[in-house]
């Protein structure tokens, strides 16, 4: 009886604590700095973004955002833990697509896509491809020519397979007719790397390797729907006829713990950075185009990119 | 090894190297799991160089288990070589401890997992005769350490340190 | 150009640079702290500050943790940082025999060297290497990791098929998680635990500092021998090698710069290729890996000068050099700062104070470094057994972890540490096993890439042997691989000749 009793005591006071934290969340939240996990190691651009939201989570909501690293598997390790951390909405996590919807498809990396409750996504960095600045292909149409004389004779380095570069490379070709070659890097740098030293003849990077390297890049066209505010010289696919609109999306999850409350308060505070000019700014010198993807139309957003990401992935091979 | 060194220092004794064909023969058959994981795999970048490594691991222990059978005589072992004997249930229990202390730790947390390591070994290592005065202050030693590191890696270096699910500090 | 340097020795940026060596090197001699973290923790401090402050500071930390990896890798025979491998293999038999403050001593000074020349190298020549950089394709990268892998044979003298096979173990290791070119997730056998792959620093605690804990417990004896009294620093002695062994050390640096300028190879790499080149060029190479200063001070001199090579391709190009490179490069970018050659030009006030602060930083390491090995050196001979067990491998614990904030990786490094205790007992040793997980990954990028170029282009051959660099780096290969049997040959012959005579 008196256990009975003892343990009774404790459901009740849990719930009744749940409920006391999840209103009291709602109107003081963040009473505390709030811990925002990267999957990936420190210096990639998923860090660098991280960074730049830093210092306007401070100015705008007066609390630290207190950056750390979950490296490995390509986001999987980071990824398969989120939910088993505490659902206080002190803890978020950065998610990047096309890899939390492809990974989970090759292996069991201990999550599945919809285990992850995204609650924003605040930008993506477009596609695009670029040159060397004195390669001899001028247009897009230059570099199609080449790779429709010469099939598979073209090739492009690119940061990893399964990846947005990647996924971008198969679905151009389809649309394009052609076969390339793509040489998966380690990462952008490297890419970037071989480009420069013509150990490719053209690369599949992002705006933020022609903003990052201008002067010795050009980019012949970028995956955006209009045209890039920082490359306002540059084509979009679109314009030239190739129906490409893609990139690397990031966006921030929380444990699947968290209430439904606290997820729609992170949401509206990522929207707040999102809009703040100088936050704008920055990004957009960076060549990050931004995005506004807020927690009620997340689930919409994951399912129609999914429907692009795996078919491409299946003609790449990356999945079966 | 002179011949004089070998009759005053240490008894030495040529024999067949048992131990080097086992971790050859372990390598072996490590080599064919992990071939089998390669047949799973469909993507050419991923199994080519793999494959090359563990036909190299495989072939070169081969080799070694060879050359083991053929010459009896290929490895020198000294015996006694320490003149005291070393304590091998000391060995494993630091290693058990160890492990022991990394499994609990999602449940208890880093502090009480680590504190718990630390004793132990601290324990495993002594071999004077404990005194009073010692243990308090070998204690407190653990403890400052501990919550020392604790406390520059927590909250000075931003590690999120496992919080146990069972225990917790604020 | 005087100017740059009086911007540089403004009484804050002097401070920053002493506080930043000091914190790393502390940071950088405990195990599983790594420069990249050091460097990570603190790149949101410098966002208050001027940016060449920021600069000075975090390159001072960088220079700092090379360094400070000298000392768990002499007396504990744990690299602190990846940096720092090839030291434990001369510094630790040194260290045995008691000559640890020795061992330190002249780690600071090649390390000051070593720092020195990277800087200077940064200063005057950093655009025209930059292209050195661009000119390594993946073929290059492939026979520069073989070239590595070619320091087994060095290391194993007692079995050479126990070395090798170690060194395939190895790349098997490297293997494991993420697929470096592909991105598949390999050889996990269905475990959660194995997802993320082999960490590096943690399976270097484990293959070396584990044993010696192993080891360590099971005696009543001391750690270390410490004969006689105290001899303070031993500067006098040391001075007199490292004059002694100015070739090495010049050489070293200079293959150090040149390695750290290569993206992706870095600080470890760099002091392996130049402790086989030490080695080769000694005259007496059967003292290597028994505790010869020539190792400590051609590995330790190598690393150092990383970081002034590793800041030209970051500088240049804005392709990191190194890991702790691209923590810095990230944080150039949130201070809104653009890299590239005209940074040397139009904008060259803030590179040029941010590399003579670096110099600065360098030369503060050595009464920093010196005052701090000193500690370390007292610490580790004077603390009792009984704390000394707990409190190294505490480290070994929390260090692990925080690399990636991972359990699995404490786990992992406490397997390898077991399996490495247990297989060196039966002639593994396990040094062969950590060149081939370092240098896997890296042979694999290069040898896939290579491959699909080669294919694509239809000149497989060409792509692997064909190209003028690879050919050089082959040529090394070869040298390394049949020298001391040509040396052998030619020795014999001058014998028989004699003999005849």
């Amino acid at each position: 009886m008196v256990i009975k009793s003892i343990l009774t005591h404790f459901a009740t006071s849990a719930i009744a604590a749940t409920l006391a934290f999840s209103s009291l969340a709602q109107a003081d939240y963040p009473e505390k700095s709030v811990s925002y996990i990267v999957p990936f190691g420190p210096g990639g651009e998923s860090d660098v973004t991280a960074r730049h939201q830093q210092p306007f989570f401070k100015k705008l909501f007066d609390e630290d955002l207190v950056i750390s690293y979950k490296p490995g598997g390509g986001g999987a390790v980071g990824w398969s833990q989120l939910n088993t951390m505490k659902g206080d909405g002190y803890s978020m996590m950065g998610i990047n697509l096309p890899h939390i919807i492809i990974k989970p498809l090759q292996k069991n990396v201990g999550f599945e896509t919809k285990d992850l409750t995204g609650v924003y996504m605040f930008h993506y960095t477009p596609d695009a491809i670029v040159v060397k600045q004195d390669s001899p292909f001028k247009t897009l149409d230059d570099l199609v020519a080449f790779a429709k004389q010469n099939p598979g004779k073209l090739i492009l380095s690119g940061s990893g397979k399964g990846s947005a570069n990647h996924l971008a490379q198969v679905r151009f070709d389809n649309m394009a007719s052609v076969k390339s070659t793509y040489v998966s890097f380690k990462g952008t740098g490297k890419a970037v790397a071989a480009l420069l030293g013509e150990q490719v003849l053209a690369q599949w990077g992002y705006t933020s390797v022609g903003a990052k390297h201008e002067g010795k890049v050009r980019m012949l066209a970028v995956a955006t729907e209009s045209r890039h505010p920082r490359f306002p010289d540059v084509p979009t696919f679109k314009e030239l006829g190739y129906d490409l609109v893609s990139g690397a999306y990031r966006g921030i999850a929380v444990p699947k713990s968290t209430p439904e409350d606290v997820r729609q308060k992170i949401s509206s505070m990522i929207a707040d950075i999102n809009s703040d000019k100088e936050f704008r700014q920055r990004m957009e010198n960076d060549g990050m185009m931004l995005l506004d993807v807020s927690y009620d139309k997340m689930d919409a957003f994951i399912a129609q990119k999914s429907k692009e990401y795996i078919s491409a992935a299946k003609q790449a091979g990356v999945i079966k | 090894m002179s011949h004089s060194e070998t009759e005053t220092k240490m008894h030495l004794r040529r024999q067949r190297d048992i131990g080097g064909i086992i971790c050859a023969a372990l390598f072996i058959l490590l080599g064919v799991a992990c071939l089998y994981e390669t047949t799973l795999m469909t993507d050419p970048d991923s199994y080519v160089f793999p494959r090359m490594v563990i036909a190299g691991l495989m072939g070169l222990s081969l080799v070694l288990i060879i050359n083991a059978l053929m010459k009896p005589d290929t490895v020198v072992t000294d015996e006694n070589a320490s003149a005291v004997a070393p304590s091998n249930s000391r060995r494993i229990l630091l290693v058990v401890s160890m492990l022991g202390a990394t499994l609990l730790m999602p449940w208890v947390g880093f502090l009480l997992s680590g504190l718990g390591a630390f004793v132990a070994l601290m324990l495993l290592s002594q071999y004077d005769p404990w005194t009073q005065g010692k243990i308090w202050l070998y204690s407190l030693v653990a403890v400052a350490i501990v919550c020392g590191f604790y406390g520059v890696f927590s909250y000075l270096l931003n590690v999120p340190l496992p919080e146990g699910s069972f225990i917790q500090f604020p | 150009m005087l100017e740059y340097l009086f911007q540089a020795l403004t009484p804050l940026n002097l401070l920053l640079a002493l506080a930043g060596v000091v914190a790393g090197t502390i940071i950088g001699s405990l195990p599983g702290l790594t420069a990249t973290m050091a460097v990570a923790v603190l790149v949101p401090i410098t966002f208050t500050m001027p940016v060449t402050s920021a600069l000075i500071m975090l390159g001072a930390i960088y220079t700092g943790a090379i360094y400070g990896g000298a000392y768990a890798a002499i007396l504990l025979n744990t690299p602190g940082t990846p940096s720092a491998i090839a030291t434990t293999f001369d510094g630790y038999p040194m260290a045995k025999r008691g000559d640890g403050d020795l061992a330190i001593t002249l780690a600071c000074i090649a390390s000051v060297v070593g720092g020195l020349v990277g800087a200077f190298f940064l200063l005057v020549l950093a655009p025209p290497l930059a292209e050195v950089a661009l000119a390594f394709g993946p073929a290059e990268y492939f026979w520069m990791a073989l070239f590595g892998l070619t320091l087994i044979a060095a290391l194993s003298e007692g079995n050479l098929t126990k070395g090798l096979i170690g060194g395939c173990f190895g790349l098997l290791l490297a293997c494991v998680g993420s697929a470096a070119v592909s991105g598949d997730i390999r050889f996990t056998f269905g475990s959660l635990t194995m997802i993320g792959g082999i960490e590096t620093v943690s399976a270097l605690i484990g293959l070396y500092c584990i044993p010696v804990l192993i080891d360590l417990v099971a005696v009543s004896e001391r750690h270390l021998n410490v004969t006689g009294e105290q001899r303070g620093y031993r500067l006098k002695e040391a001075m007199a090698i490292s004059w002694k062994g100015k070739f090495n050390l010049a050489r070293s640096s200079i293959i150090g710069t040149f390695v750290g300028i290569l993206p992706g190879a870095g600080g470890s790499i760099a002091g392996l290729v130049s402790y086989s080149e030490a080695r080769r060029a000694s005259k007496d190479k059967s003292q290597f890996g028994k505790g010869a200063p020539e190792g400590i001070q051609a590995t330790e001199s190598a690393n150092n000068a990383t970081v002034g090579g590793g800041f030209v391709p970051t500088l240049v190009l804005g392709i990191p050099g190194t890991p702790p490179d691209a923590v810095i490069l990230g944080a150039l970018m949130v201070h809104g700062l653009r890299v590239g050659p005209e940074m040397f030009e139009s904008s060259g006030s803030i590179v040029y104070t941010f590399i003579f602060g670096l110099f600065i930083a360098t030369l503060l390491m050595l009464p920093a470094g010196l005052l701090i090995g000193r500690y370390a050196y007292r610490f580790i001979i004077t603390v009792p057994k009984a704390l000394l067990v707990p409190t190294v491998a505490f480290m070994t614990l929390i260090g692990a972890y925080s690399i990636r904030n991972s359990v699995s990786d404490v786990f992992i490094m406490l397997v390898l540490g077991a399996l490495s205790w247990v297989l060196n007992r039966f002639g593994f040793s396990p040094s062969p096993i950590v060149l081939g997980l370092i240098l896997g990954r890296i042979a694999e990028e290069g040898f896939v890439q290579s491959w699909t170029i080669g294919a694509a282009t239809e000149n497989l051959f060409g792509m692997f042997f064909g190209r003028p660099i690879s050919m050089v780096i082959i040529a090394a290969i070869g040298l390394g691989l049949f020298y001391p049997f040509f040396a052998k040959q030619i020795r014999l012959k001058r014998l028989q000749k004699e003999v005849i005579e």
